[in-house]
């Protein structure tokens, strides 16, 4: 069975793959997602708007079969890329391309058409399945919104994909209060399998788990992407997460993108400073000798009102001079070392363009991060 | 023979599996478990069949014809006489008279309730899904209904499209939109935080299907003893109107009107105001009782013990 689905999907794209260098499945371009600030009848009415930059400006590409980590703090609008990308929330500007089908204005039809190709794993598996409902029915309702299957071969569906994220089927009847976290989580990957999608946004799956069953429901969803040929874009605060199941991550910071690049590049030369000290933030069990440990100062400015120039600029260890703050720096290619590669490893950061001797005598990281 | 048996011949054979509005159908069984743990709810449940049962089949219970002048005035209750709660001042037997009225009492109380739950709740949960202008425009309509007295707003419209069984039943419910849409926007609001109606809509359901499949069953519990309370309210109310002689029609026996007929009469006569009081208090009490078993009934995570 799962091999069917592997070849149906792989024949729709003629066999793209990540190596394969194709078009992308999906792609943004300057994607922006800016929400109205709460407020009061008479501000609205006098048209006195405030707005959060939730997502400000956003470039991505994810292959087939590719799985993108997205990571960086609360409130950097991982999340809400994550929505804007599977159209849960409409995009404020910019473009979204899915399968070669510009979809930043589907409606209708081709809107719900989309539904069925990308799906949604939520953070909170209590919160996002209804407590009125058994989990058979939470399943099983995406075969019959999309009309893939009804009565007894609904019934015999919902049964296979409860089988197939390691659920018994007799427990189908059961309400999601019933449940452990962990198999909360396994319906809520059944219910986004039902309709076989081709790409799946994951809003930090298992941030809300036991570490244990993190790594059951990971290594989960990697047999899955591979049996179905999933693409996955991975949604995580937790670089460590990430790095089992990313092929490239991409890290965010109030609403941009500051660096992206293969797992491996990210992980042992990191360009960025705010990927250097998210990566010091990793605790340690071995506690390597020589690791310079440096903490981020208060919380991330508000989205409301960014910083001018470089959004980290206010809590750069690395801050250079008023350039920082007066030019915000473009994501061009870095090269850290020499396996890595410098068509994907991209970071948006001054020092690209300075001298490497003067960065390293400033930076408190040292010159040699993470490797 | 305990209450619980009575209770469950009276809906055997009515456990079949469908749904409607997102509402499950095991519902029943749920119910008739908390009847049969739950005094109160036992109490409440006996209150409201024996006043229902007695109102649907007044023309069949009730002993004589509750406008027919054929006893002595102003006889006291007697237990063993030919009128157990008494006469009225015409000579009317009284429990038939109450019999009768419970059947306009009932009736417009639930019918006042249900036409102030149906619109309310409707703008409640389009107010709070969709927010916004939406949000301001419908609720800023039903402060402005809330701003009057409901008194004075059922007065109004009794004066001006009549008196009569609906007239009086919209007059009375037309008080109780603002409080549904309040209550239930309130819940929308917390619900719509909530990741499932996300799922919801990646999963590829319409708003309206949302609204009504995913949010309305989530926010029934509060709405069910909201609903209960102003039933027991809305018949106070068709009381108030009777007694005002603005009810349904004067010469109609409600529960209101037999109260309001009495009065001129309580140094002499009191069982005449006093007996339909007391039948609408045990009502009132019967049915806030019945609203709380009906609340647990919709609690899935009832599990069974308390």
């Amino acid at each position: 069975m799962s091999s069917q689905f592997e070849s149906s999907v792989t024949d729709t794209t003629g066999g793209q793959s990540a190596e394969s260098g194709g078009e992308p499945l999906l792609s943004a371009k300057g994607l922006k997602k800016h929400f109205p600030v709460e407020q009061s009848f008479l501000d609205r009415l006098f048209g006195d708007d405030e707005w959060v930059h939730a997502v400000d400006g956003v470039d991505l590409t994810l292959a087939e079969r590719e799985t993108l980590g997205v990571v960086g703090e609360s409130g950097c609008g991982k999340s809400t890329l994550g929505r804007t990308l599977s159209r849960l929330y409409e995009p404020t500007a910019g473009t979204i391309h899915f399968d070669g089908e510009e979809i930043s204005d589907a409606e209708g039809d081709r809107l719900k058409a989309l539904r069925k190709d990308v799906q949604v794993i939520f953070q909170d598996p209590l919160s996002s399945l209804n407590p009125r409902k058994t989990v058979g029915e939470i399943v099983g309702k995406p075969l019959a919104v999309h009309d893939i299957a009804t009565g007894e071969a609904k019934d015999e569906r919902v049964a296979e994909l409860f089988e197939e994220v390691g659920l018994s089927p007799d427990l189908r009847d059961r309400y999601p209060h019933e449940f452990s976290g962990g198999q909360r989580q396994r319906v809520g990957i059944a219910r986004a399998l039902a309709v076989e999608p081709k790409l799946i946004i994951a809003d930090e799956p298992v941030s809300a788990l036991d570490v244990s069953v993190q790594a059951q429901i990971i290594n989960l969803m990697k047999r899955l992407q591979q049996e179905y040929g999933l693409s996955y874009v991975f949604i995580a605060h937790d670089l460590s997460v990430v790095r089992h199941v990313s092929d490239r991550i991409a890290v965010m910071y109030l609403g941009k993108i500051v660096e992206e690049g293969p797992t491996h590049d990210i992980f042992e030369a990191p360009a960025h400073p705010y990927t250097k000290s998210l990566l010091a933030a990793i605790p340690s069990i071995t506690g390597e000798m020589g690791r310079r440990t440096v903490h981020l100062d208060g919380n991330p400015p508000s989205p409301i009102d960014p910083p001018s120039g470089c959004p980290f600029h206010t809590r750069c260890p690395e801050y250079i001079d008023e350039e920082c703050e007066a030019d915000e720096p473009a994501l061009q290619p870095v090269e850290q070392s020499a396996e890595s590669d410098p068509e994907r490893h991209r970071s948006a950061c001054h020092w690209n363009d300075r001298d490497e001797a003067d960065r390293a005598a400033q930076s408190p990281y040292g010159n040699d991060v993470g490797g | 023979m305990s209450v619980s048996d009575l209770v469950e011949s009276a809906f055997s054979g009515s456990s079949e599996s469908g749904k409607t509005f997102g509402i499950r159908s095991d519902l029943l069984e749920r119910f008739i478990k908390t009847i049969r743990r739950d005094l109160r709810a036992k109490i409440g449940f006996l209150v409201v069949a024996l006043f229902g049962l007695s109102a649907i089949f007044a023309p069949m219970l009730a002993p004589y014809d509750p406008m027919s002048q054929q006893f002595p005035i102003l006889m006291p209750p007697d237990p063993l006489s030919a009128n157990p709660l008494g006469t009225d001042s015409f000579g009317r037997d009284l429990l038939s008279r109450l019999m009768y009225g419970a059947r306009i009492s009932l009736a417009v109380g639930l019918g006042a309730v249900t036409f102030g739950a149906v619109l309310g709740i409707l703008i409640g949960l389009f107010a709070g899904y969709y927010g916004g202008y939406i949000d301001d425009l419908l609720m800023r309509a039903v402060d402005v209904m809330w701003a009057f007295p409901w008194l004075l707003i059922a007065i109004m419209l009794v004066a001006i499209f009549g008196q009569g069984f609906w007239n009086v039943m919209v007059a009375i419910g037309f008080a109780y939109i603002d409080d549904f849409a309040r209550l239930a926007r309130g819940e929308v609001l917390a619900i719509r935080e909530e990741e499932y109606t996300m799922a919801a809509k990646s999963v590829g359901l319409e708003d309206y299907e949302i609204i009504f499949e995913e949010v309305f069953p989530n926010t029934v519990a509060p709405l069910i003893v909201q609903f209960t309370i102003f039933t027991a309210r809305a018949i106070l109310a068709e009381s108030t109107l009777s007694f005002l002689g603005l009810g349904v029609k004067p010469t109609t026996p409600t529960w209101g009107a037999l109260l309001g007929q009495g009065r001129g009469f309580i140094t002499q006569a009191w069982w005449i105001s006093i007996i339909p009081g007391i039948a609408i208090m045990v009502t009132v009490l019967g049915i806030n009782l019945f609203g709380d078993a009906l609340r647990d009934a919709f609690d899935v995570k009832e599990t069974g013990q308390t």
